[in-house]
């Protein structure tokens, strides 16, 4: 069994989403704050005349803010039925996977970070960690 | 005579498209005669056609079609197979139906279409092949009529009579009553299917009528319906058939050319915004663009509009059944159903106008004796009224029952614990009947089976405002009780004011909004002024509560005065809303928020600008729930404690800063006055600096002298003034912090000289002044009195 993840650069690490949740990548946009939001939301863009919420993953995965001037990408998901922006540092490409490659997280790793990664694909040069967007996105804590 | 023809109208509509599909199946019908599918779907048509024209009183399409399904049945029993003789005789049938109704849509009667030909045509294909089953139709009607006889054999004897005079003389003597007796039901039925499928009800699609007028609303009594159709002269559209002139449409093709239609709106908006700046050609280019954008808008907005009397045809069946219930007498009205809304809003207000009809009838009307004891009629009446007011719907429930005593209700919000006594005693009749919106409100004395469970008013406006409207009530003891609802046109696209706050632009609907005030940038801090920590506006002499759309946000404080308020009305409470400035009138686009943001409960969407910048759409009731509310409460625990004096436990401060970034919190039950003063009014006794002060000379004391802090020279001083009896002490400070609440359980004991101690106020460690020393300092002589006092207390 082997299936097709986008993937994407956050911290230096590579993520991966299935391909089929995968929307399109694009750059990133003005963002409209919202204030009160849940943290983690970063915002408000105009895709295309869709209002579309803006999740930022660095947030989610407890990475330090993005440097001021760098310029983050986004990759729209499909969740629910309502797309979502997630923004990455990189836009990687699409890569498959095997089942046999997979491997689930380490107990060592933080338990609220356990919610979101449910695991890792040894790829021969790196580690593409599997990312469960319905969790990513969910109401920010 | 008007319903009547609105039935007749669809009647057509509907059986032209009926007809076309059943030319299409007669011919597929003819190379596969065994489909019973096909059959089943052909004979539905022409029984729904002789149903209908039955009830309507079309004699001749009534016996065309009756002839016609005599030969249907045979083939669908089986007892005779399709050959083209049959198909070609059908087809005539067909088209001699096909020609009446264009004869009913023409004049409004049968005319002199002459059907005999084809009838006669009919029944010889019928004899001609089963002369020894079935010598004359008579024989064959039973099968038909039999299944729907039954039920309703009354009717029949008691409706055919009115009917016989309009048989006609070409009309075939063979059906006899049993027929007639069989379209009664079969009539009704096929008008029951056919208004609904011309309406909200079929969840798929809307009809587009060229003069949207309503669709009967109910179905007319048989007697009504059988009064004979007067030709009407020439109908206005001779031309068009019913066919032409009206289409279905699928909601979703509707939906989406709404969204198009937006977002032209917004490329409008756009590009009138560049005009502005531009030449005079692309000015007016963008203004002819406007205007059709206008236009535009509007035409696909009426397509969705349909008449509120899609909710309310079934109102007086449930006001019948409901007054049954009750055992009382209720007399309905409806007013004005045929004003226009949009479907999705029709959807959303049907449960809340049903809950305010069950309540109306069940609390509000009284039982005949009551009534009749009161000096009324035994009979109550409810009316409904719809009418445009104010780009908005207006949807009255109104009773002349016993109205709503705001004392029981004042009473009942004070046992259910919702407001404490010294409010409601406080508040006009009109405030109180508000609090019936109050969740966990119900007065029903007992619970019905019809209404009064405790969930009451307070959905009806959960479900209102939702869809951006507003419900509220009038009431007079004993004459009655109106509940008004205001129901916005459409959803879709709304008119709202654009403003910034923090350099972010926000929309605020238009229908919320009273006015627009600029703050007076003369006048200290812009006019604002403060009871105890909260900020008002006088506007025309009334104190207008102020929230600060920065300070809700968390936002940093604006610098300087520069701000305007947003004079804003909920259906409960009116306050004014500080943003920084105003930017704009437009027509914005409601986008759906995503469902992660709704908890947040201060967004009713999301718009995007002109310039395409999305732009988040406050929700004004949600914003003053979540400000006013929590200060109301906040009011009503304050004023509770004062009742229950508890005031050893909390003392109110006030917080000053004395530079060097400290801050002494002084009781404020020590503070008479605050003043702010020119630093040249201090003047010198000796080495004491004193002031004038309400004309005799009080000492002062620099508070930040005393505790040993530093602060800068200013042109300003802010003074604490301090009275007992007739001696005052002002107290400078560099700045008047905060007026907060301070809990003495949590004091430490750590201080230092002119302190009692310190405490947390504001997230700030705050140190707390010993009022008296520092007083002493400026005035040793302040409490001599006291302690003369004390002395004579001892000495005695």
């Amino acid at each position: 069994m082997s299936r097709q993840l986008a993937t994407f650069v956050l911290g230096g690490a590579h993520y991966g989403v299935d391909v089929l949740l995968v929307q399109e990548a694009l750059r990133s946009q003005d963002r409209t704050p919202v204030p009160l939001a849940p943290s983690g939301v970063a915002g408000l863009v105009n895709l295309r005349g869709e209002v579309v919420l803006s999740i930022d993953l660095r947030h989610r995965l407890g990475l330090a803010p993005l440097a001021e001037d760098a310029e983050p990408m986004m990759v729209v998901v499909q969740v629910d039925g309502e797309p979502i922006s997630l923004l990455v540092d990189e836009v990687g490409d699409v890569i498959d996977v095997a089942e046999s490659q997979f491997e689930t997280p380490p107990d060592t790793l933080d338990p609220a970070l356990r919610e979101l990664i449910v695991g890792a694909y040894k790829l021969p040069t790196s580690l593409l960690m599997a990312l469960d967007v319905q969790k990513a996105t969910a109401q920010a804590a | 005579m008007e319903d009547l023809d609105e039935i007749v109208h669809e009647f057509l509509v509907e059986s032209h498209e009926n007809l076309d599909q059943l030319d299409s199946d007669l011919v597929a019908l003819e190379s596969a005669p065994g489909s019973r599918e096909l059959l089943g779907s052909v004979f539905r048509t022409i029984h729904t056609i002789k149903g209908t024209s039955g009830f309507l009183a079309f004699g001749k399409l009534e016996s065309l079609t009756h002839v016609g399904e005599n030969l249907l049945v045979e083939l669908r029993d089986g007892k005779r197979s399709m050959d083209q003789p049959t198909t070609d005789v059908l087809l005539r049938m067909v088209d001699g139906v096909r020609e009446l109704l264009r004869e009913i849509e023409r004049s409004g009667g049968e005319g002199s279409v002459d059907v005999a030909p084809t009838v006669r045509l009919l029944e010889a294909v019928l004899a001609g092949e089963h002369v020894s089953e079935a010598p004359t139709t008579d024989g064959s009607a039973q099968p038909v009529a039999q299944p729907v006889v039954e039920p309703v054999a009354e009717t029949a004897s008691e409706a055919a009579p009115a009917e016989e005079e309009q048989m006609e003389s070409e009309r075939a003597a063979a059906p006899e009553r049993a027929v007639k007796a069989a379209t009664k039901p079969a009539a009704k039925r096929a008008t029951k299917r056919a208004a609904p499928s011309a309406s909200a009800e079929m969840p798929g699609t809307t009809v587009l009528t060229e003069d949207p007028a309503p669709p009967a609303p109910e179905v007319p009594h048989p007697h009504e319906a059988s009064e004979p159709i007067t030709p009407s002269g020439e109908s206005e559209h001779a031309a068009r058939t019913a066919t032409d002139t009206s289409i279905r449409v699928d909601v979703d093709l509707l939906d989406a050319l709404m969204r198009q239609v937006s977002e032209l709106v917004l490329a409008r908006n756009a590009i009138a915004r560049l005009a502005n700046e531009g030449d005079i050609d692309l000015a007016r280019a963008s203004q002819r663009l406007s205007l059709i954008a206008s236009e535009l808008q509007e035409g696909v907005m009426k397509t969705r509009m349909q008449p509120i009397e899609h909710v309310w045809s079934k109102v007086p069946r449930m006001v019948r059944d409901l007054a049954a219930a009750c055992h009382k007498q209720v007399r309905l009205e409806m007013i004005g159903g045929d004003t226009e809304l949009d479907r999705s809003l029709l959807e959303a207000i049907k449960d809340p106008l049903t809950h305010l009809i069950r309540n109306a009838v069940d609390h509000g009307i009284e039982a005949a004796a009551d009534r009749t004891a009161a000096g009324k009629p035994a009979q109550g009446v409810l009316s409904l009224r719809a009418y445009h007011a104010g780009g908005q719907v207006i949807v009255e429930v109104n009773d002349d029952g016993k109205g709503i005593d705001p004392d029981v209700v004042a009473a009942k919000a004070v046992e259910k614990g919702l407001r404490t006594v010294a409010q409601v005693d406080q508040m006009a009749p009109a405030d109180l009947l508000q609090l019936l919106f109050l969740p966990g409100f119900s007065t029903a004395a007992t619970v019905t089976n019809v209404s009064g469970r405790g969930v009451g008013m307070d959905v009806v406006r959960t479900k209102i405002e939702a869809i951006g409207g507003a419900v509220d009530v009038d009431s007079t003891p004993g004459r009655g009780t109106t509940w008004r609802l205001r129901i916005p046109l459409t959803l879709a696209i709304m008119p709202a004011v654009t403003v910034e706050c923090d350099r972010q632009t926000y929309a605020i609907p238009q229908v919320s909004l009273l006015e627009l005030v600029a703050l007076d940038v003369e006048a200290e801090q812009g006019g604002v002024e403060y009871i105890r920590s909260a900020p008002v506006y006088r506007l025309r002499g009334d104190l207008l509560p102020l929230v600060d759309l920065r300070e809700v946000f968390g936002r940093p404080g604006r610098e300087g005065s520069h701000a305007t308020i947003a004079v804003l009305q909920t259906d409960t409470v009116r306050f004014g809303l500080l943003v920084d400035r105003v930017l704009n009138t437009e027509e914005i686009v409601v986008k759906p928020l995503s469902g992660r943001l709704k908890a947040i409960g201060l967004y009713a969407g999301a718009t995007l600008m002109g310039d395409g910048q999305v732009a988040l759409i406050l929700d004004i009731q949600g914003l003053a729930r979540r400000s006013l509310a929590s200060e109301s409460v906040e009011q009503a625990r304050r004023s509770s404690e004062d009742e229950h004096a508890v005031r050893a436990e909390v003392e109110q401060v006030l917080v000053a800063g004395i530079g060097d970034g400290r801050r002494v919190a002084i009781p404020l039950s020590a503070v008479t006055r605050l003043e702010r003063l020119p630093v040249d009014v201090l003047e010198h006794v000796g080495s004491r600096e004193v002031m004038q002060y309400r004309g005799s000379i009080t000492p002062v004391v620099r508070l930040d002298r005393v505790l040993g802090s530093m602060s800068d020279q200013r042109d300003e001083i802010v003074v604490v003034v301090y009275t007992r009896g007739d001696r005052a002490v002002a107290i400078v400070v560099d700045e008047i912090v905060d007026i907060v609440d301070d809990t003495v359980t949590q004091h430490s004991e750590l201080g230092d000289m002119g302190l009692v101690g310190s405490t947390v106020l504001k997230d700030r460690v705050t140190e707390l002044l010993d009022v008296r020393a520092a007083v002493a300092a400026a005035d040793p002589m302040f409490f001599d009195d006291e302690a003369a006092d004390a002395f004579a207390l001892v000495e005695v």
